[in-house]
């Protein structure tokens, strides 16, 4: 972060900010992780090759793109193989994909584009080293992959009107990075430049399997697309419960993440709008409107949200004129109008509103990496961690854990798929081996049990051991106030979607296509520079909320 | 991870787990000496404050925390009683950043650790990777057709 005071507002509270519903509202926005990837490859002025590419008239072989980021150079190799349409699923637990990748830490010579070709298509079953950044995989978006192809072959239209609602060729099922299964540790690579960010790594790789889905398309239609066409396709991603428990699990980090953003937004609150940033504000509403009208998925209560959405935004951006954003508070009073719509309305006034003030915004990109955990402040008495309960935890220790309702549900990790899940504590067997992201009832739980203790906090943790993660949680709260999600996350009525929306959001997905409260699929780069724009100095990192006719 | 879900597998206290985690991934060579501390049953330790700190019948895994805590605030003297200082135990104080050595059949705190470089990553025998899963296994719960249909998500065919 720039090392000079900025004016700014008060931040919003962590009762408001961290709530799932609103977390669950959340739209993407410039300090979007794909956002800070793609300003700093145009700021490296990054150039993509593709020094390999042995890809047969079917789409079948292997290809290897490589990029120059912060000095270093990265590659990513792909692999395609025939696919039984029967196999195709969304699924993390598949076992065979379309297209399989790795994000390579230098460039893959052929001793090493032959281990890469056994190895990725096995994904988790693979062997990996440390030269292994990242891992991946793919299906293809089938009817529109078929009838772009067909369409370029013929020499016909391109169906334009499925590119830009599906917006992708191809769906990754999974990102991995950070160690998985062999690669590299982010630790390794977490200090070079371009890569300190969070998920920088996961990111670069999603944008290069963008690139080699456009070159897989023309090379099997045999014909070129157009450049504003390749823009408008992105790639999705399927993502289900094993994003959710990252939020449970890295507090420090989630409090970064926010604090990030809503001091992004108290900033630009406090800020005079000029011209130029009023300009761009009317530009932007115009476009998110646009967007809104063009983000249609079958879910119908998601669909209905849209719906109220577009009302509400064309409600609260009627009248809005350059001359009146210029005034004093003008940015203060549309976000306090916002109030009075959904958290939907109000987490897409906050996107909104920051996107144009990067000299504002983009320098806290750089505070938004946090390696650390919470660890336990021994000198603290019962009496002080009794006073912070009070303080900061109502949201926990009022909830009454007596009632079925508030830990109907609990998280586990499935046997057979090693992945998360949620079970009905009352129906299922399993709540013995829960999974510790049961935070509100935990604290819940220490509040009632430090109730009358006193002396130092470490002699009460040697009689209730089984406290000190709740004790740890709550005074890294005290000091981070963006950390916990402050609801109940074993509640009858709790629904992961609102994680992973959040998270989603900070990596900058779009046009979320929830298919229940437990997956979803999004859109990632959609919109996004190509890596043609960074060859011709074109790049430019205006890609906020994807509309099909920018 | 592995091992922070092995030692909550066999009862320890999500955050030891993760201290026990953390020192691991700083002394990987210690993962062999985390076995049997996995396999022992877990006891109720006994705390005596009369004279600095004594514990009796401590398992290494979930009462190591508090001893380091009463070590890193100058009590004196933090004694395990019974407890042998192994490569694991070494791992955790010097984690924490302290010292333990061997009194008699005891591990005594003995004062701050001398800083050593961490390691980055370490050869593990695939054998006691196994043994280390096994004990991760007990944190994981078998499907059931209630879990298949709910607990999941995700769809079943991805061809359109």
């Amino acid at each position: 972060m720039k090392d000079f005071a900025m004016d700014q507002s008060d931040l919003r509270p962590a009762d408001e900010v961290m709530r799932l519903s609103r977390m669950g509202s959340m739209f993407p926005s410039r300090l979007s992780f794909l956002r800070t990837l793609t300003r700093r490859l145009i700021a490296d002025g990054s150039q993509v090759s593709r020094p390999h590419w042995q890809i047969d008239g079917d789409g079948y072989g292997t290809a290897v793109y490589t990029v120059t980021l912060g000095r270093h150079r990265y590659s990513l190799f792909a692999i395609t193989q025939p696919l039984d349409p029967d196999m195709r699923t969304d699924r993390v637990i598949a076992e065979a994909w379309d297209a399989a990748f790795v994000l390579y830490d230098g460039v893959p010579d052929a001793a090493e584009i032959a281990r890469l070709s056994s190895q990725a298509p096995l994904q988790e079953a693979g062997r990996f080293t440390q030269k292994d950044l990242c891992l991946s995989r793919a299906n293809k978006s089938v009817r529109l992959f078929e009838q772009i192809v067909s369409a370029l072959r013929a020499g016909s239209a391109l169906p334009m009107g499925m590119i830009h609602q599906i917006g992708y060729l191809m769906r990754t099922t999974a990102v991995y990075g950070n160690g998985k299964f062999g690669i590299a540790d982010r630790r390794d690579v977490a200090q070079r430049p371009g890569l300190e960010g969070p998920f920088m790594a996961e990111m670069l790789t999603v944008w290069l399997i963008r690139t080699f889905t456009h070159d897989l398309i023309e090379h099997m239609g045999g014909a070129p697309l157009p450049a504003r066409v390749k823009r408008q396709l992105g790639i999705g991603n399927s993502t289900g419960l094993g994003m959710a428990p990252f939020l449970v699990s890295h507090p420090l980090l989630l409090h970064s993440w926010m604090m990030c953003r809503e001091t992004a937004l108290a900033r630009v609150r406090a800020a005079q709008i000029d011209a130029d940033a009023a300009q761009r504000l009317m530009t932007l509403a115009r476009r998110a409107a646009q967007h809104l009208l063009e983000w249609n998925i079958p879910d119908p209560m998601h669909q209905a949200r849209i719906v109220t959405l577009r009302q509400e935004w064309a409600y609260l951006t009627q009248g809005l004129t350059e001359f009146g954003l210029c005034q004093d508070g003008a940015a203060d009073a549309i976000l306090e109008r916002s109030r009075a719509g959904s958290c939907d309305l109000q987490e897409l006034t906050v996107s909104w509103l920051i996107e144009p003030f990067s000299d504002l915004v983009d320098g806290l990109t750089e505070c938004m990496a946090n390696p650390f955990d919470p660890v336990l402040q021994v000198q603290m008495s019962c009496e002080e961690l009794c006073a912070l309960l009070q303080a900061h935890c109502e949201f926990a220790t009022e909830i009454d854990f007596t009632d079925p309702q508030a830990s109907a549900q609990f998280w586990y990790v499935s046997e057979t798929k090693l992945e998360p899940r949620i079970g009905q504590r009352q129906s299922e067997p399993g709540a013995d081996r829960e999974s510790p992201l049961d935070i509100a009832r935990r604290i819940h739980a220490l509040a009632k049990d430090l109730s009358g203790h006193s002396g130092p906090i470490w002699q009460f943790l040697t009689q209730f051991p089984e406290h000190r993660y709740a004790v740890q949680r709550v005074q890294a709260l005290a000091q981070n106030q963006y950390s916990e999600i402050r609801d109940n996350l074993v509640d009858a009525d709790m629904a992961p979607i609102d994680m992973l929306r959040c998270k989603l959001s900070f990596f900058g997905a779009s046009k979320f296509d929830p298919k229940s409260q437990l997956w979803t699929r999004i859109t990632l780069a959609q919109g996004a520079p190509l890596a043609a724009d960074l060859a011709d100095g074109h790049a430019c990192d205006d890609w906020w909320l994807p509309v099909s006719a920018p | 991870m592995l091992v922070l879900k092995a030692c909550r597998g066999v009862g320890i206290p999500m955050a030891q787990a993760q201290e026990v985690a953390v020192a691991l991934v700083k002394t990987p060579d210690a993962l062999e000496a985390l076995l049997p501390h996995l396999a022992q049953p877990i006891k109720t330790a006994q705390f005596d404050f009369s004279e600095g700190l004594t514990v009796h019948a401590a398992s290494l895994l979930r009462d190591f925390s508090a001893c380091a805590d009463a070590a890193a605030l100058g009590v004196k003297p933090v004694r395990m009683c019974g407890m042998a200082a192994c490569d694991l135990a070494n791992a955790l104080a010097r984690s924490r950043g302290l010292s333990i050595a061997a009194d008699g059949a005891d591990v005594v705190f003995i004062g701050p650790e001398v800083l050593r470089p961490e390691v980055s990553r370490g050869v593990v025998a695939p054998e006691i990777w196994q043994q280390v899963s096994s004990f991760a296994a007990l944190t994981y719960v078998p499907e059931t057709d209630a879990s298949r249909l709910g607990g999941a998500g995700a769809g079943l065919n991805d061809n359109d």
